[in-house]
């Protein structure tokens, strides 16, 4: 018997897009950049200190910027000479420090065989340490604290450990995830041996979706001797992948008001790590390349790209043919949760999963009108809120009420912004209300 | 550095495509469609109260909009609760009677709870409240069609009291009317030439040799020719409009599904009890043949602005505005027992998005980890 796809509680949508999907998955390697714009600061974190100055030779690999407890570290993505350090506007951080390098000289291991490391002989610690030191992060997820979340892991007080991958993309647009599982199956397989040793008798969970599930099924029969695991269809509702979703799709519970994933011995992670943790451990590379999707109406020819950081935007969108319209938005990231850039030299960055190139008619802008009641928001919901109900509290300066209404249960999904037919910018509005209570 | 044209706009990114307009539009596109067979059948009185309920409803909404919003209103907003008005009044209402109940029903109901977002009340029905309150008869008095029909008029709807009356009557005497085809104001002994004429006809070609023999008075109540509101009076019509608003998702169809669920098998269990004495007897068919149930089920209480937003709010409106309107359908109130039931329905409605709604994320004991 075939069982359905599973999914979380409530809410939801099959988000309606205009946007036909890329036909070709195979990985496109981008050409290396003039230059690259390394930012020294990710959001979510604290700036990394800058190690170099203008005029430094630095090799590929080489770290720019050191971590401290708040902040990751940066390494080179290309090999060359630092031009200069300087601050720009990075979307979704803010203004902030980072290194121009123009290439020049050699690569250390790009084009080179590659030995694998004897990761066996690292103590659990170590494998932590080396994870902090070569800058890996959460590469498709909101929370990018990856490291964070393993150390919170292996200090909780659970009595067995969960680890679920997520295996597909947030937003069907995007099929990063599911070309890395296919495409990148011994790094996939490398990345769970590791998290295994690093949690012996951890119960590994594989979350898949109808894209994935070629992929997920091949990775399954290779790792199920070496790790104790599960493989899980789940729906293409949005926003299936949000870590809270993702758990109620795969255990049927849902995580307690109050309480952490790592407290209840959840971690929640991704191919793209995987890949990145198989790098760093195995291969002894830092973060400096990663792959993503680029895609969107305006695009000739929409692409899986794997590209040096710091290599600009439009340099990526090079890679995929010509404009063929007026992009109206172009987006780091989701259709719904996405960061949207201004000037096409912003550099990509580590959670960059893919760029949007939107045209005018698959955006549905429009300008607000007044609320029907219609009550689309509230149904679609995740958590279960009304949002209508929330807004109205807002729009009242009833704040502490919102709040009592479930407010911080909002994970600003968008969702019902995004359905809403008189386009009321519902989530922006939480979003602000929750970041002026947490000052 | 290179720079387009772009705007950082907050999350999300990308919409959906259905918008107001498109939601209304497509209820518009479905009312012409009923109200235009309305003025065909029922001629210049039919259209004469169709400019007037949707001039009514236009002006009063432009008018106060002006005054209250400053900022101007949805033409096609007005437009569809005008049209969903005028498909519920006798063809006959005439334009000033139509015109002023229709400005009145936008002003109490949709214009003193602070527009779209705050009614409680279909704007349409609050009209429908102002005629039969304020008026004497005018929702009881029902033309016959200038084509397909003769001179038929069901004497029990001319000679009915008003509504008020009869909402009177039935709580001091009881209910007046007993037969199903009878309280939805027509009756199936009656013979029209059309329905003769095509009932015979499908009789010969199709249900005899099966067996079955389709009694009087269905085809006139499918095509909406005897004796009915403007635009709510044909069942063919009106469900085939009905299954174009579900397709393309304009209304919560949850909530007709249950509505129609809960009134068909109260007529089928109980229909038949005030007559014969029978259960399990009532003649579901022919009570749903009429139209208006339909168009309640789908147009008044699967409303966007009014059903409840959330599963279980939506079922339970569903399941007693049906109980309401089985109510009034056993009291006597005949053809307006769907929009009479909508009204009640409303009055409790309005909190069901609070008691009745899920359990937030993380707050179910029986799901936490």
């Amino acid at each position: 018997m075939i069982a359905s796809p599973r999914r979380f509680r409530l809410g939801g949508i099959v988000p309606a897009l205009r946007t036909p999907l890329i036909q070709d998955t195979r990985v496109w390697n981008a050409s290396l950049p003039a230059a690259a714009l390394v930012p020294l600061q990710v959001r979510d974190f604290e700036p990394a200190v800058c190690v170099v100055k203008p005029g430094d030779r630095v090799k590929e690999g080489m770290i720019l910027g050191t971590a401290s407890d708040r902040s990751l570290a940066v390494h080179a993505p290309i090999p060359g000479i630092v031009r200069e350090i300087r601050r720009f506007d990075l979307p979704g951080v803010g203004e902030t420090e980072g290194v121009i390098i123009d290439f020049q000289g050699e690569f250390d291991r790009l084009g080179r065989p590659q030995n694998l490391l004897d990761w066996k002989t690292l103590s659990p610690g170590q494998i932590l340490s080396k994870l902090q030191s070569t800058g890996v992060i959460e590469m498709s997820r909101r929370r990018l604290g990856f490291v964070d979340s393993l150390r919170s892991l292996v200090s909780s007080s659970a009595t067995r450990i969960h680890i679920i991958i997520g295996a597909f993309d947030s937003d069907p647009l995007l099929r990063t995830e599911e070309t890395i599982v296919r495409d990148f199956l011994e790094p996939m397989v490398g990345g769970l041996q590791i998290l295994g040793y690093l949690f012996p008798g951890a119960e590994f969970h594989l979350a898949y979706n109808w894209r994935s599930r070629a992929g997920a099924h091949t990775l399954f029969s290779r790792v199920k001797k070496s790790v104790k695991i599960s493989r899980i269809s789940v729906s293409d509702y949005y926003p299936q992948a949000d870590d809270l979703m993702l758990l109620s799709a795969v255990t049927g519970k849902e995580l307690p008001e109050g309480t952490s994933l790592a407290q209840k011995g959840y971690c929640i992670t991704s191919p793209s790590t995987l890949l990145a943790v198989y790098q760093a451990i195995a291969l002894n590379q830092p973060v400096i390349e990663r792959i993503l999707t680029v895609t969107g109406g305006a695009l000739g020819q929409p692409r899986i790209i794997k590209a040096r950081l710091g290599t600009n935007i439009a340099e990526l969108l090079r890679e995929c043919g010509r404009l063929t319209k007026e992009p109206a938005k172009v987006v780091l990231g989701d259709s719904f949760q996405g960061i949207p850039v201004t000037q096409l030299d912003t550099p990509l960055t580590k959670d960059t999963s893919g760029i949007l190139v939107l045209e005018e008619s698959e955006i549905h802008e429009e300008p607000t009108k007044e609320c029907i009641q219609c009550g689309l928001c509230a149904s679609s919901c995740p958590a279960g809120l009304d949002p209508m109900r929330l807004y109205k509290m807002l729009d009242l300066g009833h704040s502490s009420h919102a709040f009592r209404e479930g407010l911080d249960l909002c994970t600003t999904c968008g969702i019902c912004s995004s359905i809403c037919p008189s386009r009321i910018p519902l989530t922006s509005s939480f979003a602000r209300e929750k970041e002026n209570i947490r000052g | 550095m290179v720079k387009l044209a772009l705007q950082a706009h907050p999350s999300p990114q990308v919409f959906q495509p259905r918008n107001t307009r498109t939601i209304y539009g497509t209820l518009v596109l479905g009312l012409v469609l009923l109200n235009g067979w309305g003025v065909v059948l029922y001629g210049l009185p039919g259209l004469l109260t169709l400019a007037g309920g949707v001039l009514g409803f236009l002006l009063a909404d432009a008018f106060v909009a002006r005054i209250v919003t400053k900022k101007g209103y949805d033409v096609l907003q007005s437009l569809a609760l005008g049209l969903i008005f005028v498909s519920l009044l006798p063809p006959n209402t005439g334009l000033f009677l139509a015109f002023f109940a229709g400005a009145g029903g936008t002003i109490l109901g949709r214009w003193t709870f602070g527009g779209m977002g705050g009614m409680w009340i279909h704007p349409a029905l609050v009209g429908l409240l102002l005629l039969s309150f304020f008026t004497s008869g005018a929702l009881d008095r029902f033309l016959s069609p200038v084509i397909l029909e003769g001179t038929w008029v069901s004497p029990e709807i001319l000679d009915s009291p008003p509504l008020a009356n009869q909402l009177t009557r039935y709580f001091v005497q009881g209910p007046v009317l007993s037969r199903p085809a009878e309280i939805i104001g027509q009756s199936p002994g009656a013979q029209f030439s059309v329905d003769q004429g095509l009932r015979s006809w499908l009789n010969t070609q199709i249900f005899h040799p099966f067996g079955v023999n389709l009694p009087g008075g269905y085809i006139a109540s499918f095509l909406g020719v005897g004796g009915t509101p403007l635009g709510a009076g044909s069942m063919a019509l009106v469900l085939l409009v009905s299954i174009f608003l579900v397709g393309r998702q304009v209304i919560h169809s949850r909530v007709s599904f249950w509505y129609l669920f809960v009134v068909i098998v109260g007529i089928y269990v109980y229909g038949d009890v005030p007559v014969n004495g029978q259960w399990f007897r009532g003649d579901m068919l022919f009570f749903l043949s009429s139209g208006t149930m339909l168009f309640s089920g789908f147009f008044l209480y699967a409303d966007f602005s009014l059903a409840p937003a959330f599963k279980k709010g939506q079922i339970f409106y569903g399941i007693f505005g049906g109980l309401f309107t089985l109510i009034f359908v056993f009291g006597g109130i005949g053809i307006y027992s769907g929009p009479f039931g909508a009204v009640t329905i409303s009055l409790i409605g309005v909190i069901t998005n609070r008691y009745l709604r899920p359990k937030l994320y993380g707050k179910s004991r029986r799901l936490a980890l």
